[in-house]
């Protein structure tokens, strides 16, 4: 039994890396714009925007209640070299994504956007809309009292929601398993766990990988609990 | 020569209609109301924050509003200074941050407000650097006022700016309003709902109730017989 | 006990009476027989437990099916099983190194296809045609720890084509998987047990695989040591190796590999 990390295991762990960087990245800003929306979008009186809304949040949760399994079939078929997605970035870009790191990615940011919304939507919410109503008084435009004023005052929560995300993102197998598959040296964390407990004696192999999950787990939940309690007692202030 | 003329109608889904037409031709005119009678719908109106059902409001010549003609300016477009009843400083800004808030989103052609000379009137110096948090009622309520200032306004709309402070300190912020008003000499509506004080300050004074104007006179005559507690205490006549 | 009686599903002529090894006395009790089985024979077998409790009402199959290593890791650790249908020789050796097997026959076989999609525009007709630029992803199941993916890695390696196409290649964590790849249209091609390949009708097979190019693919049928001591589960070891049953296996695709008088 030898603490130090074989090569396989070392390419999952950089490989989960990589994906979880990417996809909390690249989530990061359409999660702020939905949050903001969702926060702020609140007391129309017409049925519109109250619908429009209530299909937005709905679209957004969905894959924090589906099967990941579920979500990653679907992101396979919009992904397949003759699904919407996967047509467009052929056409477009000359690329098929599919069984790449990307698609990983991309499966970690749908899986881990219910998260980063909610996380950020609950900053948004503890700050006064006031204060922008008084930025916008003082000569700010929406977008300069959004950038001036709500953004920096719900840092810790946006921070809080990414730790949250990537946190997800390094647990996420699902969907993961769909659209990367399990090839060797293509494994994330999850994948390669559960590739070596398939293998007779690899429950004894993987107690490293899973060492290493409950660390970061732990790590995220707490970094990200402390930041969200850190900007409630700034709101307090 | 009026300086304010507006003329708006406006319902809330929970029943108080608003129906308010006036003209402020004083420098300062007070709007007089028991809670609950819209006057402070009336700032926002005018602030640009509530957009009422029809109506106009003209400032300085320049229609801020006109529901017929299809004119309704951004608040930051209409350069009122709006002072909130509870300051609505920004908790992550230090109070000289806040101040050049405003004054860093000023217009060129507009002219040049002296930061120097607001921080001397307000008596800011020593706060410059302290986060709002820090700040007692009385000083945040200064800030507040300085920061309104210092975006150069053409109109000053004070919410209730007396009402959270105790006797000894209103007197104070008595006595820096007094200062602010007649030396910037900025057309200003002041919203209260204790008559001493509109008798101190305003020179022309309307009576809101249930969303209309009831009277509309010199703040001696038309505040003469309102019973209100403060009047125990004796201190300005 | 007329076993001879059997009338699964599906068309197979008069059965020969010769089974009579089972069921010497008749089971007053009802009685509990614990199988597990590997994923890749769910429908077959399903359909085998069925028949059984019909021919012995007193008796329950808890069947429980998912991947051997799994189904193997469990028994290992003390799960209770009476029979093991096992996916390689691997996991039935993994069990017998570890002194849990009373007996064990190597039941089916199973032969490794290629596949493609049947609305497929190229046709690979060989192994070399996997080499064309048509085929982007080959769809496999984890060469590293599920036997159809084992298999078909042995069988790209001696046919010296594995380090050509390693990029091509894409695992699914089973065997279903790697065929749900081909009928989305994720992978081009894919290799998959034949039958698998049977029970898609949305996939053709493209070429089978030489039998000399991986190991044996057979399932170990395994009597576990708690097994032996079950006289329901020992009827059942043997009725899964009944003649009769034998018919069903081979109308999935299997090969069944009859016993020859070992008891």
């Amino acid at each position: 039994m030898t603490v130090m990390l074989s090569p396989e295991e070392w390419s999952a762990l950089t490989l989960s890396f990589r994906v979880g960087v990417c996809a909390v990245a690249a989530s990061l800003p359409p999660a702020i714009l939905v949050a903001y929306a969702l926060a702020r979008w609140t007391t129309s009186r017409n049925w519109l925007p109250r619908a429009t809304r209530l299909a937005l949040q709905l679209v957004v949760d969905l894959p924090l209640v589906l099967p990941p399994v579920v979500t990653g079939y679907l992101l396979l078929l919009c992904l397949v070299p003759g699904g919407p997605i996967g047509l467009l970035l052929k056409r477009v870009c000359g690329v098929q994504i599919l069984f790449t790191w990307w698609a990983a990615a991309i499966a970690s940011a749908v899986v881990s956007f219910p998260l980063l919304v909610r996380t950020i939507r609950l900053a948004f919410q503890n700050i006064d809309p006031r204060l922008e109503l008084a930025a916008r008084g003082l000569g700010a435009g929406p977008i300069d009292a959004f950038f001036s004023i709500s953004l920096p005052l719900a840092y810790q929560g946006v921070i809080a929601g990414a730790v949250l995300a990537f946190a997800r993102s390094l647990g996420e197998f699902g969907a993961t398993i769909m659209v990367l598959g399990s090839m060797e040296g293509r494994r994330t964390i999850p994948l390669a766990i559960y590739s070596l407990t398939n293998r007779p004696g690899g429950l004894e192999q993987c107690w490293r990988l899973v060492l290493i999950s409950v660390l970061l787990a732990c790590f995220a939940l707490a970094a990200s609990e402390w930041l969200e309690r850190r900007q409630y007692h700034r709101e307090l202030a | 020569m009026s300086w304010l003329e507006l003329d708006c109608r406006h319902r809330y889904p929970a029943g108080l209609e608003i129906d308010v037409a006036f003209r402020a031709e004083h420098q300062v005119v007070g709007v007089f109301g028991p809670s609950g009678s819209g006057k402070t719908s009336l700032l926002s109106m005018i602030a640009g924050v509530l957009r009422p059902d029809e109506g106009q409001i003209v400032l300085a010549g320049q229609p801020l509003l006109d529901t017929r003609r299809g004119i309704a300016l951004a608040p930051a477009q209409r350069r009122v200074g709006m002072l909130f009843q509870d300051h609505l400083l920004f908790p992550h800004l230090s109070v000289e941050g806040n101040l050049r808030y405003g004054l860093s989103r000023r217009r060129s052609t507009e002219p040049p407000v002296d930061f120097a000379r607001v921080v001397q009137v307000l008596e800011l110096r020593e706060l410059l650097a302290r986060p709002p948090r820090s700040l007692s009622g009385g000083e945040k309520q200064r800030v507040a006022l300085a920061r309104a200032l210092l975006s150069g306004p053409r109109a000053l709309l004070l919410d209730e700016p007396l009402t959270a402070l105790d006797q000894p300190l209103k007197q104070r912020i008595l006595v820096y309003l007094e200062r602010v008003l007649s030396q910037w000499r900025i057309p200003t509506l002041l919203v209260s709902h204790v008559a001493a004080d509109l008798r101190r300050l305003a020179e022309w004074t309307i009576v809101i109730d249930q969303g209309r104007v009831v009277a509309g006179g010199p703040p001696a005559e038309v505040l003469a017989d309102e019973i209100e507690p403060e009047k125990s205490w004796n201190e300005s006549r | 006990m007329m076993l001879a009686a059997i009338a699964i599903t599906g068309c197979h002529s008069a059965q020969s009476p010769e089974q009579k090894q089972a069921a010497p006395a008749e089971p007053k009790h009802s009685q509990e027989v614990t199988l597990f089985a590997a994923a890749s024979t769910q429908n077959t077998i399903t359909a085998i437990v069925h028949e059984f409790e019909r021919l012995n009402p007193d008796v329950k199959v808890l069947a429980s099916l998912e991947s051997s290593a799994a189904a193997a890791e469990k028994i290992a650790r003390g799960a209770p099983a009476d029979v093991f249908l096992s996916a390689s020789r691997q996991w039935a050796d993994f069990l017998a190194d570890k002194a849990l097997v009373t007996e064990q026959h190597e039941l089916l076989g199973n032969a490794l296809v290629a596949i493609e999609r049947v609305d497929a525009p190229w046709h690979v007709g060989n192994p070399q045609d996997l080499k064309n630029n048509d085929i982007v992803h080959i769809a496999i199941a984890d060469p590293e720890s599920v036997p159809a993916g084992i298999y078909a890695k042995q069988a790209l390696v001696k046919l010296e084509l594995w380090d050509e196409l390693a990029d091509k290649m894409v695992a699914g964590n089973d065997v279903r998987h790697a065929l749900t790849m081909v009928e989305t249209g994720a992978a081009e091609a894919g290799i998959v047990y034949s039958t698998d390949a049977a029970i898609s009708d949305k996939v053709k097979t493209a070429f089978p695989f030489d039998r000399e190019l991986t190991e044996p693919i057979v399932y170990p049928l395994v009597l576990t040591r708690q097994g032996a001591k079950n006289s329901a589960a020992t009827e059942f070891y043997h009725f899964l190796q009944s003649s009769s049953v034998a018919v069903v296996f081979r109308q999935s695709g299997f090969r069944v590999q009859q016993k020859s008088g070992v008891q």
